[in-house]
């Protein structure tokens, strides 16, 4: 079967899976029982679910016309994704819902446009570090006086008109973008190094420089900001991508207690990083007030039980920010354990196919690439859900496709388009070389493949 | 009606979103979320073996045996590299008897050429002192002075 054919079986599953959702919504909350359910039902699902499922399904002809040898898992387990993050949303809160189809519809045009635009993402790798520098820029733009806004103590936001931006989102992409540039150039160097401390052998200084440059000046802006997760995952973005690019494990562990310094300065200097520790700690302390997010998600959650108390028939409303950063305790709460594990597995596939993508790309810059941005979605999963069920302290970041939120939808599409280019471009590049081997001269093969290779053709 | 309708539409849900994966999982095993012509290179190759890089075989990685303390590392041979102990070498070792320039390592067709630099104490394939260019295959032991490694 082709791979279009397989995404496509999926992704009417999972828009399915979507739509029975919708109207176990609109029935549970509004449908009165009686006569009138199907003229309801009627009025009620039209609308913005029409859109959305639209939209995912024009999503699939664009990659047939752009793409068509791209993996064909990426786009349906994506689908999954925003289909139930958005039947979630529009159970929390009505108006929300009509604004996360129209970043749905701007999703998936940034989807389209950057396949479009971006025929080969190798080109980027000679722009390393002017994407170093677009990514400290973008992170630097809520600083900006008149620019920026603070909302709920971060100031990582930029107001235009009625929408508020978060460039910190698209930043991310730059910096895997100047991580797989940089470390694509500098593999070798870094993987066999040449001084010795001790029972390592390191690069010199200067190999390292940029890059720690970058991360720093990153750093020191996501401090200033107090954006504690979104710094989190460029931290593990650095170190996810050095373990890729090197295979050396003395950078995880170099890369760990640095991070285990770091954090242990911050949360000696900084009184917010002290709170959300205490939260983190103990919730209970303070369950109406300091504690009371946690508390709350902890509670909806444990109603939740096995099979959830059944769409549209819990009370995930109750927890602050249920539709941005909590979404995953509402699932918790209205679907369940079983609900909550098939968000955690649709994870899990997504990082898997996004991981084959990186062993299937043709040059170090796209596998690195491409492993970097399937790890940027997997840890930033991680990070919040993690928050949610107190593995760690809680830290602000949205749940790629499910949560509500504009900037992340959209970047997250990037991200994706970003997969299925370099997924379709590792294809076409293995047909050329097929090409290759059939129209060269035979006795110049040597003579295990030559065999072989007549066998195949007899 | 409604309740029994909800609890219905519930199950639905979740064995949606179960099927979904079970799908995927199939699409994976069976090899259908690539496509068709990554398959015809493997046939193309030959069937007897999985193809896993490319159309011909990948060249050979190099791993080090000795010293110890790099011991395991891997090396991959996309272009020609050199190794020694000078700095504008590839692969660097701190060895005493490797030379500052000691040999060429350089991916080919079924293995990879070894050659020697004009070393002091010499570069040898399987215990045979290179002279000439030699293409070592798979599973061939090299010495360079004293940092020993295997074609893997």
């Amino acid at each position: 079967m082709k791979a279009r054919t397989v995404e496509l079986g999926l992704l009417v599953i999972a828009l399915l899976t979507t739509c029975v959702g919708y109207v176990l919504v609109v029935l549970a909350q509004r449908v009165e029982v009686g006569a009138e359910l199907l003229g309801q039902l009627q009025a009620e699902v039209g609308g913005f679910m029409a859109i959305v499922v639209i939209l995912l399904l024009a999503a699939h002809v664009v990659v047939r016309l752009l793409a068509p040898l791209a993996d064909g898992l990426l786009l349906p387990l994506a689908a999954l994704l925003n289909g139930l993050g958005y039947v979630m949303i529009a159970r929390l809160d009505e108006g929300l819902a009509a604004s996360q189809s129209a970043w749905t519809f701007i999703g998936l045009g940034a989807f389209s446009a950057t396949l479009l635009v971006l025929p080969d993402p190798k080109r980027l790798e000679p722009y390393r570090y002017t994407l170093a520098l677009i990514g400290v820029g973008l992170l630097m733009l809520p600083l900006v006086p008149g620019l920026g806004v603070e909302i709920n103590g971060a100031r990582i936001w930029l107001r235009a008109g009625p929408f508020s931006i978060q460039p910190g989102e698209f930043a991310k992409i730059v910096f895997a973008g100047f991580l797989a540039g940089y470390l694509a150039d500098k593999r070798e160097l870094l993987t066999t190094g040449n001084r010795r401390v001790g029972p390592l052998t390191i690069p010199d200084a200067r190999h390292f420089g940029p890059l720690l440059a970058a991360l720093g000046g990153a750093l020191m802006v996501m401090i200033a900001q107090r954006d504690l997760g979104s710094s989190l995952l460029l931290f593990t973005l650095f170190v996810v991508m050095f373990y890729v690019a090197t295979a050396r494990v003395a950078y995880v562990l170099i890369g760990l207690i640095a991070f285990s310094t770091g954090a242990y300065v911050s949360w000696r200097l900084f009184s917010h990083v002290q709170r959300r520790v205490d939260i983190w700690l103990d919730p209970f302390a303070d369950p109406k007030g300091a504690g009371f997010q946690i508390a709350e998600a902890s509670f909806a959650m444990a109603d939740g039980g096995l099979t959830g108390t059944g769409l549209g028939q819990g009370t995930p409303e109750k927890v602050p920010f249920a539709a941005t950063d909590m979404i995953f305790a509402a699932f918790g709460e209205e679907l369940g354990l079983l609900g909550a594990t098939a968000i955690l597995v649709t994870f899990l596939f997504f990082v898997g196919a996004g991981l084959r993508v990186a062993l299937n790309a043709r040059s170090p810059f796209e596998q690195l690439l491409a492993a970097g941005l399937t790890a940027l979605l997997g840890f930033q999963a991680f990070i919040i859900i993690g928050g949610i069920l107190r593995v760690l302290p809680l830290t602000g970041v949205t749940l790629p496709f499910v949560s509500y939120g504009g900037s992340s939808l959209i970047s997250n599409y990037i991200i994706l388009a970003i997969l299925v280019r370099i997924s379709h471009n590792s294809v076409v590049g293995r047909a050329e070389e097929l090409e290759e081997l059939e129209n060269r001269d035979d006795s110049q093969l040597p003579f295990s493949v030559r065999s072989s290779w007549k066998a195949v053709n007899a | 009606m409604s309740d029994a309708l909800l609890t219905l539409l519930r199950w639905c849900l979740l064995a949606l979103v179960y099927l979904f994966f079970f799908r995927v999982l199939q699409a994976t095993w069976s090899g259908s979320t690539t496509s068709v012509a990554v398959r015809r290179v493997g046939a193309a190759v030959g069937g007897h073996q999985p193809v896993q890089a490319g159309p011909v075989e990948a060249p050979p990685h190099l791993v080090v045996l000795e010293p110890a303390a790099r011991g395991g590392q891997r090396v991959e041979v996309t272009g020609e590299l050199t190794i020694g102990r000078a700095a504008g070498c590839q692969l660097i070792f701190e060895d005493t008897y490797l030379s500052q320039r000691h040999a060429r390592v350089s991916p080919a067709e079924g293995g990879l050429v070894i050659e020697d630099l004009g070393s002091t104490n010499g570069t040898y394939i399987n215990s045979q002192r290179v002279t000439k260019p030699v293409l070592g295959r798979r599973g061939d032991r090299v010495q360079f002075g004293g940092v020993i490694m295997e074609l893997a």
